[in-house]
């Protein structure tokens, strides 16, 4: 039948987007600028979980350089599907994403803020602690603004938007002040893993899991939200208490993501639509599979950019893009008729 | 279950009084018809009755207990809404908008019961539309998404049941069937209101009528008693006029 529509089903594309993740996991340990076989790799790997001291260089590039970019990968790029994923159930748009609610660009203000008034070298936390504040006062403001209005998502969506307008200025008027810093900020406002710790992981893989924990014991009022504030409220959604859960989610999710990798778009956009459009509109599936697909592409994305142009980098909100828009383009190509 | 609000007033910001004193009792085995031209404040008092917007003074009490004071989700389970829109791009299948109306007896972590694909397939046949269950919402006809929305409200199993003008999209058929439901889940105990538009149909469908003009309930009563000439022309500023020939036949009159 026309109407009838066919999607993946869950069970089989879920594990499938798992062994994706895992598969690029251990082919991302492999690769890099650094030309390391994987016997070598393997041996030191063995080593280490056998308890032995691996102070050489190459359990160094594996330990304290590979291993902890990629499990930040993983944390971000999850953390960023599942962030795209409650914007647009918010917003009841499917071309929303933490952008739009201003969200990044705040934090994006914070954190340039501290790297030209307090210098990067000072302190770890001043660049993480200065973007979380940004992106919370950003969501705060939104969220005070559109509180009054009778259309919250909506009055949300509008305000959201200017915010975002004017902190894309003030980030910029800190550019055209940055003098010869103007580089490394303009680098780390494209996005990029490339200094990524284990203090990093620590920061964000717990945020990340507890979006994913949060979202999932939403799912069945998200599910509920995608007939519309009223119609929701009548089935026994208390509407804003979930906008307001939901704007939480985004908002520090997004705001320790910028802090430690700088603005990386287009996962949050594309691959919880991209999803829909692949198993459908249930929250219950989309939710773990958003947070498995935005792992995986940035995954990728990442593996890419420290490694096709080898030893330099190229930002990965780049790669995102270029990946991801093609086979975005491809999709929409097929799915045209389902849209969202 | 009865649904009782008492000298309810509500306004939208700075605006004039929408309701003005407005106290109603919905019954269960009793379909009631809510007449009154536009604006006269009938889905706003639907929208007060369920508990989704909070009138001014007055209160809604459900078997007593003030509505206001319930969760979304308690009230969710005794009162269902059919409203008057539903977006178009709801991005699920018709089985799927069903369900929905079974998440108010869900805890947050359940997955569907047996109970719940029983009752939403009951749901789905009741309203004729069983063979739509797997096509998306967005490609059904305007009636055929009216009738999903009145599965999903019947699928929440309450006992007050409010309809917010149902036969929009509707033709003559189906909105019989409408009609005849209420009828049916009023049998069944379920206190049943329904805003009605035309004056052709409804009269003979529902029990007793309210009729509201400019925020007040200017009559109530039995539908044969309250809808007459003099109320309805001055309720609707036009002339018309309806004649009872008897139990299952009216006669309309309007204009000169």
């Amino acid at each position: 039948m026309a109407h009838q529509r066919r999607l993946l089903p869950i069970r089989f594309f879920l594990p499938l987007l798992l062994v994706g993740v895992i598969a690029t996991m251990s082919v991302a340990l492999f690769v890099g600028s650094a030309d390391l076989s994987p016997i070598k790799v393997l041996a030191m790997l063995g080593q280490a979980i056998r308890g032995h001291s691996t102070e050489d260089a190459v359990a160094r590039i594996i330990l304290d350089i590979r291993l902890p970019r990629i499990i930040l990968a993983v944390a971000i790029g999850g953390g960023m599907g599942l962030a795209g994923l409650a914007s647009q159930t918010l917003f009841r748009n499917p071309l929303a994403s933490p952008y739009v609610l201003g969200v990044s660009n705040g934090a994006a203000v914070g954190a340039v803020a501290a790297m030209l008034l307090i210098g990067k070298s000072l302190a770890y936390g001043s660049v993480p602690a200065m973007s979380i504040f940004g992106g919370c006062v950003v969501s705060a403001t939104v969220f005070a603004m559109a509180r009054r209005s009778s259309h919250f998502g909506h009055s949300l969506l509008l305000a959201g938007i200017a915010i975002s307008a004017f902190c894309s200025a003030l980030t910029a008027a800190a550019l055209y002040l940055a003098g010869e810093r103007l580089q490394s900020l303009v680098f780390w406002l494209m996005g990029g893993l490339w200094q990524a710790t284990w203090r990093d992981v620590l920061l964000v893989a717990p945020v990340s899991l507890a979006a994913l924990a949060g979202l999932t014991a939403l799912a069945p009022a998200m599910n509920v939200a995608l007939v519309g504030e009223r119609s929701a409220t009548d089935l026994g959604v208390h509407m804003r208490q979930l906008q307001i859960l939901l704007l939480i989610v985004v908002s520090v999710t997004t705001s320790v993501a910028v802090a430690v990798s700088g603005v990386i778009g287009f996962v949050g956009l594309v691959v919880p639509h991209l999803l829909r459009m692949l198993i459908g509109a249930d929250h219950r599936s989309l939710i773990p599979a958003s947070a498995t697909g935005g792992a995986l592409l940035l995954l990728v994305a990442d593996t890419l950019a420290r490694t096709v142009a080898a030893p330099a980098e190229v930002p990965v909100g780049i790669v995102t893009a270029l990946v991801g828009a093609p086979v975005f383009l491809g999709l929409i190509r097929r799915h045209a008729d389902f849209g969202a | 279950m009865i649904l009782r609000a008492e000298h309810i007033t509500f306004a939208y910001d700075t605006a004039e009084g929408v309701l003005r004193d407005v106290s109603l009792k919905l019954q269960p085995g009793v379909v009631t018809g809510l007449f009154g031209p536009n604006g006269s404040g009938k889905s706003t008092l639907l929208r007060c009755l369920n508990g989704s917007l909070k009138p001014r003074s007055g209160h809604v009490f459900l078997d007593g207990e003030a509505i206001a004071t319930m969760d979304r989700r308690a009230v969710a389970r005794h009162v269902a809404v059919v409203p008057q829109d539903t977006p178009v791009d709801i991005p699920l299948t018709v089985r799927q908008v069903v369900m929905l109306g079974r998440y108010a007896h869900g805890s947050a972590w359940d997955q569907e019961s047996p109970e719940d694909v029983r009752i939403v397939s009951d749901c789905l046949e009741r309203l004729g539309i069983a063979d739509l269950a797997s096509r998306l919402f967005s490609h059904l006809s305007g009636g055929e998404r009216q009738r999903a929305v009145i599965a999903r409200a019947l699928a929440q199993q309450g006992s007050v049941l409010l309809l917010d003008e149902p036969n929009t999209h509707l033709d003559l058929a189906h909105q019989l069937e409408v009609y005849r439901l209420a009828k049916t889940l009023a049998a069944e105990g379920q206190s049943v209101l329904i805003i009605c538009h035309d004056l052709l149909v409804s009269p003979l469908m529902v029990d007793t009528a309210e009729v509201m003009e400019r925020g007040k309930i200017v009559a109530a009563g039995p539908v044969r008693e309250v809808l007459n000439a003099g109320l309805l022309s001055q309720v609707f500023g036009t002339r018309a006029s309806i004649f009872w020939d008897d139990a299952s036949r009216v006669c309309a009159q309007f204009g000169n």
